[in-house]
């Protein structure tokens, strides 16, 4: 399986910023790519940590509360 | 002793000193008005003040007293709140310039009742980061809180004022939330005690939220014994909050002065050995050396952990403030509103991978705490930082500071785990910094036993500033 590939922030930012509805102000822009060159490596090291398929996500939801 | 003197005592030894007829709950009220308005001016902790309130408290304490009704633990102890919890008639701005167009709350937080219902008393909300995004405790609206130890630093963040007001006198105990460090920061840059409790031990019922998965509310004080009484008086489930536990209460009464005999304690290396400035060695040696700690223990992928712990942060920071980044984009704070944007871009398998992560992280320490009862790491790499800061030196290389200052709190609040920051002094320094006294999940009793018993030595304590630093 080919590891990860650390994302484009700004093709990510192109292609998802529509679909949030948020009005950015392109002075805003670089500041946003920045945080999303942090977020993107912490992606792929977490992608690329071998978690067991029996690794259940954190949070539970317990019915009745 | 003056009244304004008796203000520098703990909130148990105010009360004691209001049982024992010192001075009546009304005076300790009006003395501690009056230092707010003396000092805030300086130390922008408070960002509302409740003085009416207090007073009406006060009088009621002072009645029940002439009757001779039996009076509660805190009875007359000034305290407050980071305004991201609800006061009554207050809307709860939580930092921000949005949130003051709310309607006023209606009732208050949780833990507010269960403090005044101690017999604390509340003297108003305080400065913060805005919506908690924050680890340097300066806002954009209301301009920064300052550390009481030098007025030109940073108190941390984002309980900024809730450290400020207790290090600076203006309250005994002050409430504070902490989702990546925002108790233990502050702690450790204004050289106050803060406690951290188990995830879900304390109701978050009336607060503000910022991240509902790793949001944590908790005291900060100027001694473990307030510490204890604030957490036994505030513990208890709570159906405003779905992540509050159900379990019974464990008041920890005296026991946080029973010693650490018998109680295993480790420091952390790997990560927690890395990254930080020669104070931050400094004060952890220094509690180490008390503590007579010669084990070091290594929790694997803390790195992995910070940075999970920085993913869904921002992940669920952005879903819950779209609306606000949709309507009000330009009345934010723009440093944390630009997290926000990139945060709302985040592809939802990357928060998965990182809940998932979570878990794994959660398994490994509860190993690692299986064989030791205990775990020591720095709070923070550094001490108070000059207000705008912007970069810090870390092992030679320079970073920006805001997401720095997080590093060694953020991988144990990601699992839930109870924490007491203790405040030290090392040698020819004049700031303070914290170590993380860190137990396993439900066990807040050790690492309230471990502080205590470094304070008991002298090594830990939690002075008011002298005004004027």
């Amino acid at each position: 399986m080919p590891d990860p590939i650390p994302p484009d922030s700004e093709a990510l930012l192109d292609a998802l910023l529509p679909a949030t509805g948020i009005p950015m102000d392109p002075a805003w822009r670089a500041a946003v790519i920045a945080n999303l060159r942090v977020a993107g490596p912490i992606a792929t090291s977490l992608q690329l940590f071998p978690l067991p398929d029996s690794t259940e996500p954190a949070p539970i939801f317990e019915p009745g509360r | 002793m003056s009244l304004d003197a008796l203000l520098d005592r703990d909130a148990v030894g105010i009360a004691a000193a209001f049982r024992a007829g010192e001075a009546s709950a009304a005076e300790i009220a009006e003395a501690a008005i009056a230092r707010i308005v003396a000092r805030n001016p300086v130390l922008n902790a408070f960002t509302d003040v409740t003085a009416d309130r207090a007073r009406a408290r006060a009088a009621a304490l002072d009645a029940a007293k002439a009757k001779g009704e039996s009076l509660p633990p805190l009875a007359a102890a000034p305290f407050a709140v980071k305004n991201l919890f609800d006061i009554a008639g207050l809307p709860t701005r939580a930092g921000s310039r949005i949130n003051r167009d709310l309607p006023p709350a209606t009732a208050d937080a949780t833990l507010v009742t269960r403090m005044e219902g101690a017999g604390a008393l509340l003297l108003g909300g305080l400065n913060m980061g805005e919506y908690a995004y924050d680890f340097t405790g300066e806002n954009a609206h209301d301009g920064p809180s300052r550390n009481p130890h030098d007025v030109t630093r940073m108190t941390g963040g984002s309980s900024g004022g809730s450290g400020g007001a207790v290090a600076g006198g203006l309250a005994t105990i002050a409430l504070g939330s902490d989702t990546n460090g925002s108790i233990r920061v502050p702690s450790s840059f204004c050289g106050t005690f803060g406690l951290k409790p188990t995830y879900g031990r304390l109701s978050r019922g009336g607060s503000f939220p910022f991240v509902t998965a790793l949001d944590h509310v908790g005291p900060l004080a100027r001694s473990v014994r307030d510490l204890a009484a604030s957490y036994d008086v505030m513990q208890g489930a709570d159906a405003r909050d779905p992540g509050c536990t159900v379990r019974a209460p464990e008041p920890i009464g005296s026991g946080f002065d029973s010693g650490v005999e018998g109680i295993r304690i480790a420091r952390l290396g790997g990560w927690f050995a890395r990254n930080r400035l020669a104070e931050s060695d400094a004060a952890l040696d220094l509690a180490c050396a008390a503590l007579r700690v010669t084990e070091e223990a290594e929790l694997p992928e803390a790195e992995r952990a910070r940075g999970a712990a920085f993913l869904i942060t921002m992940a669920e920071a952005a879903e819950f403030h779209g609306p606000r980044l949709r309507t009000h984009p330009a009345d934010f704070d723009p440093a944390v509103r630009d997290r926000l944007i990139a945060g709302a871009l985040l592809p939802a398998s990357w928060v998965q991978t990182a809940q998932r992560f979570r878990r794994w992280f959660a398994d490994a320490a509860a190993s690692l705490v299986a064989r030791h009862d205990v775990l020591i790491a720095p709070a923070t790499p550094m001490s108070a930082p000059k207000l705008g800061t912007q970069t810090v030196m870390l092992d030679g290389v320079e970073l920006p500071l805001r997401p720095n200052i997080g590093v060694y709190t953020q991988p144990i609040s990601f699992i839930g785990l109870p924490v007491v920051a203790v405040p030290l002094w090392p040698a020819g320094r004049s700031l303070p910094l914290a170590v993380q006294v860190i137990a396993p999940a439900w066990r807040e009793d050790l690492a309230l036993r471990v502080a205590r018993a470094l304070e008991r030595d002298g090594v830990a304590r939690a002075p008011v500033a002298p005004f004027g630093a």
